[in-house]
């Protein structure tokens, strides 16, 4: 067990790529923390650097309190699954689990023991005597991570290791995942660019965004607050909807939020805090696609769409449409339940004021 | 489309079937010679027509190990390019997974020199290798014969190649499991490298096997002697008999043959089975 920081950790590549940039998180014991963000924005090299991999060019990375920038992979006791699984092709797979215990002298007897409890928790036994070549996706997948798992690792790290599985599958051992993390509560750094399942898996998400960290948070937190455009759209499936708006102040004095013909009253708790009034003419809104209703109810207020397409789901309908007189090209998604279709181009949904978000140019959130 | 494709393969057989001819016809005509009586070894020697011998004899065969000791050739050649080729390929190998693999202080540097000396011949260094082994005391021994062929330019640079083209995560999943370089080299990486360890066990047997100027300037008795020096052994023992020379020849082939067919094999299994590229 172990508790990870990294502290103004940044890795700068030799040709000049900065991939990691002033990172500064903390993984608590037991914890598992999921790493997202879009492909290329240095997960990998994050995971890469705790492990041993690549040493940082600024900064410090601890282990259990200790600086072991200086130390190698063999001696921070850290397991990792790689993308491709990285199974050493000519080993069996019983090979393959002993391996990191022979690399440590576990002495013969105990090998075989461990072999056989990992086996049984992953569900391998089958597969003890068969090759890496001789497996499906989801079998090496398994086989990563009892490698990983079988000699006790200090930390565990995963890199995207559900991105080459199929969908189905993907569900599945998410789930086994999570359950076993439930189980033996290993600390862990979970890297992927699917925000579902960093939302089922973390404790808490990191969210990275071109080397930089933009939050960290719970997945409830993140859904809730997020710090920026990047993260709300992140976050959420789809993401939320963001367009351009203004916010000004009625002559009988309350403020209102307008985009084409939406004219939305804000309530007390959305009230922009300073900021110049030329900047509030431009600022970006933010709503998620599950705040909007079919039908009105208690304190929410009509806004007219123009759909342009609907996708039914089964569970639910995703809407698409623009907001009648306002310029901006891409549609807004709505979720709204069941099977369902809007009598017309020009409808009505319901939102509740409060479920808005309102962002600066910056793209930071103002309330 | 589809007919085109038929042409051309069709085309392709030929062209390869006339090279294979080529290449195929001059080691019919020593098997041939070898079984022919001396006297019509020459005469019909490149006379296609005649290539089945029509009185077949081992007399050669048993004139080769009467005349020269054979043996003792065939056993020294065995004994030294089998040693060139095993100590060369652990060394080698390992000097090119150094060059491609650790990072180490004048690595570049290194790595020129070596490319460098890839186009260097023997027969450059052959005089200054002279007196060098001369002043070991090392001349008329197995030792002069082999220490100089171990390391190898070439060698070193098709490892190196290969290395570099390897995934690289086989290797970091085993740091991170906790191995050592040498261990990652012998566990991971050598067993995953089985095409370039049979290419180069090829290229370093035949180059070894047919080794001629050397032996010649370094040795002096038939005791540490190998086959190539066995073979001229013939053009001094009057009178010049061709049949035993074609025994002799379909002998020393022999073994190339087999080294060749051995590690054939054990290449195209190779990569064939871990399904690496490069
Ligand atoms: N060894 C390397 N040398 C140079 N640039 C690299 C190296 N490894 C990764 N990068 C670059 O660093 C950035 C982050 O890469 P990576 O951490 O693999 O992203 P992710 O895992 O989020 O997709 C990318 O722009 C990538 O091209
Ligand atoms: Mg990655």
């Amino acid at each position: 067990m172990a508790a990870v920081e990294f502290r103004n950790v940044s890795k700068r590549f030799a040709d000049g790529t900065e991939a990691v940039r002033n990172l500064n998180l903390a993984i608590h014991d037991g914890e598992l923390v999921a790493l997202v963000g879009p492909s290329g924005c240095g997960k990998s090299t994050v995971l890469r650097l705790l492990a041993g991999l690549e040493e940082p060019s600024a900064g410090e990375i601890l282990l259990d309190g200790k600086v072991v920038n200086r130390i190698g992979p063999r001696q921070r006791n850290i397991a990792m699954v790689f993308q491709n699984y990285a199974l050493y092709p000519h080993m069996t797979v019983r090979d393959n689990l002993a391996f990191p215990l022979r690399m440590r002298r576990t002495p013969r007897k105990i090998v075989a023991r461990k072999i056989a409890d990992i086996a049984g928790i992953l569900n391998l036994r089958e597969l003890l005597d068969r090759r890496p070549g001789q497996l499906s996706g989801g079998q090496k997948q398994r086989v990563a991570m009892g490698r990983a798992l079988v000699r006790n690792p200090s930390v565990f790290l995963l890199d995207e290791p559900l991105s080459n599985l199929d969908a189905k599958l993907r569900a599945q051992i998410r789930a086994d995942i999570s359950s076993l993390q439930k189980r033996l509560a290993r600390t862990t750094l979970y890297v992927t660019h699917d925000q579902v399942e960093a939302m089922t898996l973390g404790d808490r998400i990191a969210v990275m965004e071109r080397g930089e960290l933009h939050q960290v948070g719970t997945p409830a937190e993140l859904y809730r607050r997020p710090r920026s455009i990047f993260v709300a759209r992140f976050i959420g499936n789809p993401g939320m909807n963001i367009f351009p708006a203004s916010v000004l102040r009625d002559k009988d004095g309350t403020w209102r939020l307008r985009t084409g013909h939406w004219d939305i009253p804000l309530p007390p708790e959305k009230l922009p805090r300073g900021g110049s009034p030329e900047a509030l003419q431009s600022i970006r809104a933010g709503l998620r696609p599950e705040s909007f209703g079919p039908t009105p109810g208690d304190g929410t207020v009509p806004c007219a769409v123009r759909a342009t397409a609907t996708e039914f789901l089964g569970h639910e309908t995703l809407v698409y449409f623009h907001i009648p007189g306002a310029q901006g090209s891409t549609p807004l998604a709505a979720r709204l339940p069941g099977h369902m279709t809007l009598p017309e181009p020009a409808a009505e949904l319901h939102i509740h004021p409060s479920a808005l978000y309102l962002f600066g140019g910056d793209g930071i959130l103002l309330r | 489309m589809r007919c085109g494709n038929v042409f051309a393969r069709v085309a392709a057989y030929l062209i390869l079937s006339g090279m294979a001819l080529v290449f195929l016809i001059p080691v019919a005509m020593m098997v041939s010679g070898s079984l022919k009586p001396d006297h019509l070894v020459l005469p019909e020697a490149g006379r296609l027509v005649k290539l089945l011998p029509t009185e077949p004899t081992l007399e050669n065969y048993r004139d080769v190990f009467a005349r020269v000791p054979f043996a003792r050739y065939m056993v020294n050649s065995i004994f030294i390019t089998g040693t060139i080729v095993s100590c060369g390929l652990l060394v080698n190998s390992l000097a090119g997974y150094a060059l491609s693999r650790l990072h180490w202080r004048g690595r570049k540097a290194v790595l020129t020199g070596v490319i460098a000396l890839i186009i260097l011949p023997l027969e450059a260094i052959a005089v200054p290798l002279f007196y060098e082994v001369t002043l070991f005391g090392w001349r008329n021994t197995y030792l002069v014969q082999i220490v100089p062929f171990i390391a190898n330019a070439f060698s070193v640079y098709l490892f190196y190649t290969f290395f570099l083209e390897l995934p690289e995560e086989l290797e970091e999943a085993a740091r991170i499991d906790g191995a050592r370089p040498i261990r990652i080299f012998f566990s991971i990486v050598a067993p995953n490298s089985q095409p370039v360890f049979a290419a180069v066990a090829i290229l370093t047997f035949l180059t070894q096997w047919g080794s001629f100027l050397w032996p010649l300037m370094v040795t002096h008795s038939e005791s540490v002697r190998p086959l190539p020096l066995g073979i001229a052994l013939f053009y001094t023992l009057p009178p010049l008999q061709w049949g035993d020379i074609f025994a002799f020849g379909v002998m020393m082939v022999l073994p190339m043959l087999m080294v060749f067919l051995l590690f054939q094999r054990w290449f195209v299994q190779g990569v064939a089975s871990t399904g690496m590229k490069g």
